[in-house]
C-alpha cells in the first residue's frame, strides 16, 4: 500500500521504449528502409513521429490541475496523448481505464510516460516519488513539498530513477536574463562577504487570505470524495468543509497558508538570482504571533540569513510592524580589481531548458528537483519559525535545526499509515 | 465541576475573539507571554483546567483552548524554560490517562507529537489500545516522532495488537 515500490523494476520501462524506437529509426536508416516507411511514422517537417507523442495523466483535476496539464504542451511544447485524470473526488465515476481514484492504480499503466500532479501539496512529493519509481517524468505544481524531509527524499528519487522533476513554477527562467547571472555568479564565486546584500519582498503572500477557518462543524463528506485518501500522509480528520478545495492551503495537514501558494512563485527567481538555489539560510528570524496548531495565520515578517551574511526579508504587510530593512544590491563595480578579474574568468552557466527539452534529451530541467527543493525551503523554514516563534538555527548540510527538537518535528514529520518517504 | 470550567474561562477570555468571526486574529507576542506564564505560575492545576475546557468534538468551537494548549508548550520551548517545559510534558502526558473525550485526548496526543520525551511514552503507548482511530493514529505519530525511546514500548504494544493499531504500530515501527 506504501507509495513506495519496488525500486529493482518497473523503472524507466518508457524511456526504454522511447530509447528502442530511437535505436530502431537508426537501424531503419541504415539498412535503406526510409523508401517504404510512411512519413507519419519516421516524422519530418509536419509530421511528428510516435516516439516523439507522450502519453500523460493529470492527477488532481481540480483548482490548478487543468492549467498544469495544458502547460505540458503548450508551455512545453510537447506532443501529448491524455491517457487519464486521476482524483479523490472520482469515486463512483472512475473506470481504471481514462478515470482513476488511486494513483497507484494509474502509475501501474505501460503507455504513461509523464504525470502531471495538481494535487494539495501533503500529497505532491509521495506521488512524485511513487511515480518516478514507476518511470515516469513529473511535472509538479508548487510548492514541491510539504515539509522540508520531503524534498530530501524527492531529489533521491530523481537520482534513483533518472527521470525528468520540474516544478511547476519559471520565475527562475526570468531572472536568467537582465543583471540576475551577474549578480548570482558574484555570490557563488563569494564575494558578497562583507558586503550589505539583502532582498525584500514585500506583500502578496495571501496570509489572510489562506488563514484557515477554525470554527467548523464537522460533516459528512460528499459522496463521491474519498476523504481517507485525501487525507492520505496526514492526520485522518473529522470533514470540515474547508479542509478541501482551495481552502486546504489554510490548514497545516495540507499546506502552509499564504506561504505555501505564494512562497514558491515568488522565492524561485529570487534565489536563483542570490545563488542560493544550492544552499539553505543558517538563521531565520520571525516576527508573528503565536500560532494556533490546526490552521495557518498571520505573521509580520520572516528575515534569513546565508552563511555568506546574504540576507533575504518576506514582509507580509499584514501584521505588526515591518521588518523596516531596505533592499542592498551588489555589482561588479563593488568589487576589487582582483575579485572583478576572477570574476572574469569564471564561465558562464550552461542555458537552463524546460521540461520539454528535458523529456527529449534525459537532462534534468531549470527547476528541477534539487533547485526546487532550495527554493521550498525557504518558505518551509518560514513556516518552522511561526509555528515555533523563535529565531531558528539551521545546518545547511543536515537539514536540521541546530539544538531545537522541536523545530526538527516540523522539519520531518511522520505520515500515517501507509505511507511513508 | 463549574469552579474548574471558570477557571480556565480566566485564561480563554484573554484571546481576542476570532476575525470575521472564522479566522485567528493573532495574540500579541507580548500579551501571549504574560499569559503563558501566568497560567504556568499558577501550577498544575491551572493547565489541567485549561486540558479540561477541550470539546467533545473537533468542531473548532475549543479554539482558543488549543490555542492556548498549543502556545504553552511553543512558549515552553525557549532555551530559559526547560522546567516549565518538563512539568508541562507531564501534565499533559497524565491527562490522557484522564476520563476524558477521545477527541480531546487526540489532541493532546498530537500535541506531545510536538515535543515529548521517552517520559511520555507509556502515556501514549496506553492510547495504542484505544477503540478510536483518531488517537491510535495520534499517538503513533508521536510515539515516531519521539524515536528510538519508543521502540521497545511499541514492540510490546505490537504484540497484542490487532486491526487499525496493528498497521499504526507496524508503521510506527517502520518508520523509526
Amino acid at each position: 500500500m506504501s507509495a513506495k515500490r519496488d525500486r529493482s523494476s518497473g523503472v524507466n520501462k518508457t524511456s526504454d521504449r522511447r530509447k528502442f524506437l530511437k535505436g530502431s529509426l537508426t537501424v531503419a536508416a541504415g539498412i535503406g528502409l526510409f523508401d517504404i516507411v510512411p512519413r507519419h511514422v519516421l516524422g519530418g517537417p509536419d509530421h511528428v513521429p510516435p516516439s516523439e507523442t507522450f502519453g500523460a495523466a493529470l492527477i488532481g483535476v481540480g483548482g490548478r490541475g487543468p492549467g498544469t496539464f495544458r502547460d505540458l504542451s503548450g508551455k512545453h511544447k510537447l506532443n501529448i496523448r491524455k491517457i487519464a485524470e486521476c482524483d479523490v473526488k472520482f469515486v463512483g465515476s472512475a473506470d481504471n481505464k481514462t478515470r482513476y481514484t488511486d494513483f497507484r492504480r494509474l502509475l501501474e499503466r505501460k503507455d504513461l510516460d509523464i504525470v502531471a500532479i495538481a494535487t494539495p501539496p501533503h500529497w505532491h512529493a509521495l506521488i512524485s516519488i511513487a511515480a518516478m519509481d514507476a518511470g515516469k517524468d513529473v511535472l509538479c505544481e508548487k510548492p514541491m513539498t510539504r515539509f522540508i524531509a520531503e524534498g530530501r527524499a524527492v531529489i533521491e528519487a530523481v537520482k534513483r530513477t533518472g527521470q525528468m522533476f520540474q516544478i511547476g513554477t519559471y520565475g527562475r527562467f526570468g531572472s536568467a536574463g537582465g543583471g540576475g547571472p551577474e549578480i548570482r555568479k558574484i555570490i557563488r564565486a563569494g564575494f558578497a562577504k562583507g558586503h550589505e546584500v539583502r532582498v525584500v519582498k514585500k506583500g502578496g503572500f495571501k496570509v489572510k487570505q489562506w488563514s484557515g477557518p477554525i470554527n467548523v462543524t464537522p460533516g459528512d463528506p460528499p459522496k463521491n470524495l474519498d476523504w481517507d485518501l485525501y487525507c492520505g500522509p496526514s492526520p485522518l480528520r473529522p470533514f470540515h468543509s474547508p479542509r478541501f478545495g482551495g481552502m486546504h492551503r489554510g490548514y497545516w495537514d495540507y499546506d502552509g497558508g499564504g506561504l505555501g501558494d505564494m512562497g514558491q512563485h515568488y522565492l524561485d527567481p529570487i534565489s536563483y538570482r542570490l545563488g542560493k538555489d544550492n544552499t539553505h539560510p543558517v538563521k531565520v528570524e520571525v516576527s508573528a504571533p503565536p500560532a494556533h496548531p490546526d490552521v495557518t495565520g498571520p505573521w509580520g515578517w520572516v528575515k534569513f540569513t546565508y552563511a555568506d551574511g546574504v540576507e533575504l526579508i518576506l514582509d507580509s504587510g499584514e501584521w505588526g510592524e515591518p521588518a523596516g530593512l531596505q533592499e542592498r544590491s551588489i555589482g561588479k563595480n563593488d568589487l576589487t580589481a582582483a575579485q572583478q578579474a576572477k570574476l572574469a574568468e569564471i564561465p558562464n552557466e550552461e542555458t537552463m531548458i524546460g521540461f520539454g527539452e528535458a523529456v527529449k534529451t534525459r537532462k534534468q530541467p531549470g527547476g528541477n528537483a534539487e533547485a526546487a527543493h532550495y527554493t521550498s525551503s525557504i518558505m518551509h523554514l518560514a513556516n518552522v519559525a511561526i509555528r515555533t516563534g523563535r529565531t531558528i538555527q539551521f545546518d545547511p548540510k543536515t537539514e536540521r535545526a541546530i539544538g531545537d527538537e522541536e523545530a526538527n518535528r516540523i522539519i520531518d514529520q511522520p505520515m500515517r499509515a501507509p505511507w511513508h518517504i | 465541576m463549574p469552579q474548574v470550567e471558570s477557571a480556565a474561562k480566566i485564561w480563554l477570555d484573554r484571546i481576542p475573539n476570532l476575525e470575521d468571526g472564522r479566522r485567528n486574529p493573532g495574540l500579541d507576542p507580548t500579551v501571549a507571554a504574560k499569559l503563558f506564564d501566568d497560567i504556568l505560575a499558577e501550577g498544575e492545576d491551572a493547565i489541567v483546567n485549561v486540558i479540561d475546557s477541550l470539546g467533545e468534538s473537533d468542531n473548532g468551537k475549543d479554539w482558543k483552548t488549543r490555542l492556548l494548549l498549543h502556545g504553552l508548550l511553543i512558549h515552553t520551548g525557549a532555551k530559559d524554560r526547560e522546567k516549565g517545559r518538563e512539568r508541562l510534558e507531564l501534565v499533559y502526558a497524565k491527562s490522557l490517562g484522564d476520563e476524558r473525550a477521545d477527541s480531546a485526548k487526540t489532541f493532546v496526543a498530537m500535541q506531545l507529537q510536538w515535543f515529548a520525551t521517552a517520559k511520555a511514552v507509556p502515556a501514549l503507548a496506553a492510547q495504542l489500545a484505544s477503540k478510536d482511530i483518531p488517537l491510535i493514529n495520534a499517538a503513533a505519530a508521536a510515539l515516531t516522532a519521539i524515536g528510538k525511546p519508543a521502540v521497545d514500548s511499541l514492540r510490546k504494544a505490537q504484540a497484542n495488537a490487532t486491526g487499525d493499531a496493528k498497521i499504526a504500530i507496524d508503521h510506527a515501527l517502520k518508520q523509526i
